[in-house]
């Protein structure tokens, strides 16, 4: 077996993309493909949520939750910190909700209050601000806990 | 290389998790150690360096990371490495540890523990990390077993055969976590007993307790739950093959009191010395 065209067929698994993880696992596999891939989405979608909690709050979860799903399928995550994947997800909400001045208020919040997001400042800064803000509190980033369960709309 | 040089602690520990911070901060928690999440720290200054410091004041730290990817095809992460090197520097923690699992391929991060085939290519990668990993951290890690949700058509040998050979090749000790294996069991259909009759019991330095649920098909390793009666019962068998090692428990979603914790690590305490009174 090669373990990078595993690797890249289990990443292309998690985000939708043609290919298939079929040649590595037999069909008894199929549930755990699937606790995976539901993991990797809910993980990112609670992320955005944490971030995004006043836009979550006025759009109501459901809508949230397909907003946070275009988002995702959009822009996988690179960095080895969540901390700033919330990086854009205005944009998206922009996309989707192109008239409504409340969901755009909303979704730049997070960034603007209230230290305010540092224009083409120091990188460091930036990431402290972000870090205080999300690594920090509310949650800790703990991707060796399982996720359950299975409500994400696909 | 074969002996490793990380000392035991044979202690008791809580993982540091935000709804405690006032707890810890404020009093002194009746802990031996704390166990903390590297990448949650891994950024200079700022609020949560500043509670890891005075927490680092009062107890001894573990580290604990989730984003190394000793699994990746691609090989470890250098920026990831030098920045875990920095934290470790400044914290001089009791461990250092991550999983068997990758996270990373070509540029793509799940932000998962994500399974791999235990095959001698897997071996090969897998050890030529960790290698690299305790070359730059300058100490040996300690490497812990994943909760798995499949198994791959080309394993060619068990997960515990496959820990063996890591910790034969590369010096690193073992984070043994009781109900990984106990989920991974019921999940894949082996007797938790053979691995832990398998794993190399001089090796493990640490043991993590948790809880998990049932999903529609497998067992899910949730941290949302007590430790339940089945993994109590492993972990007595587990302290009777190890020994006295650092224990401690993760609790990660519908935290509960920090007393109703510390009331769950007693339970480990007096399993762990029932066995040291036996062994005696
Ligand atoms: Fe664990």
């Amino acid at each position: 077996m090669s373990l990078a065209a595993m690797q890249r067929d289990f990443a292309g698994w998690l985000t939708d993309r043609p290919g298939s993880m079929a040649a590595w696992v037999d069909g008894a596999a199929q549930a755990g493909l699937d606790v995976y891939h539901n993991a990797y989405h809910m993980r990112l979608a609670d992320c955005l949520h944490e971030m995004f909690e006043k836009t979550a709050l006025w759009l109501g979860d459901e809508a949230f939750m397909t907003a946070a799903r275009a988002h995702i399928d959009g822009r996988p995550p690179h960095g080895w910190t969540l901390g700033v994947y919330g990086d854009g997800f205005d944009r998206t909400l922009a996309r989707l909700y192109p008239d409504d001045r409340e969901v755009e208020s909303w979704s730049k919040s997070w960034m603007t209050a209230p230290t305010g997001r540092i224009a083409g400042g120091a990188d460091e800064m930036l990431l402290n601000t972000i870090a205080e803000r999300i690594l920090g509190l509310p949650q800790d980033h703990r991707p060796d806990k399982g996720v359950a369960f299975n409500d994400i709309p696909r | 290389m074969t002996a490793t040089p990380i000392a035991s602690f044979d202690r008791f520990g809580l993982g540091l998790r935000t709804p405690h911070y006032q707890d810890f901060l404020t009093s002194t928690a009746p802990v031996d150690f704390v166990e903390v999440i590297s990448e949650n720290f891994m950024i200079d200054g700022g609020r949560p360096r500043h509670i890891l410091d005075q927490i680092r004041e009062r107890h001894p730290v573990a580290l604990h990371g989730v984003s190394m990817s000793i699994g990746s095809a691609d090989g470890l992460d250098r920026a990831y490495l030098a920045r875990l090197k920095t934290l470790v520097d400044h914290v001089d923690p009791l461990f250092v540890s991550d999983h068997l699992c990758w996270t990373r391929i070509a540029g793509f991060n799940a932000h998962d523990l994500l399974p791999l085939p235990y095959t001698e290519e897997a071996l090969d990668l897998v050890c030529a990390n960790i290698l690299q990993a305790q070359d730059v951290l300058e100490r040996p890690m300690l490497i812990e077993n994943p909760s798995t949700y499949l198994q791959f058509t080309a394993d060619s040998m068990t997960e515990w055969q496959f820990l063996n050979a890591m910790c034969a090749r590369t010096g690193c000790a073992l984070l043994l976590d009781v109900n990984n294996i106990y989920v991974s069991a019921i999940n894949h259909g082996f007797d938790p007993m053979t691995y832990l009759d398998g794993v190399p019991a001089d090796r493990v330095r640490q043991i993590h307790l948790a809880g998990h649920s049932q999903g529609r098909d497998c067992l899910i390793d949730t941290h949302d739950q007590p430790v339940p009666p089945p993994v109590w019962a492993l972990y007595a068998e587990a302290c009777r093959r190890v020994g006295p090692v650092a224990t401690m428990i993760e609790r990660d979603d519908d935290i509960p009191p920090l007393a109703d914790l510390l009331a769950e690590l007693d339970m480990a305490r007096a399993i762990a010395t029932m066995d040291r009174r036996r062994a005696a």
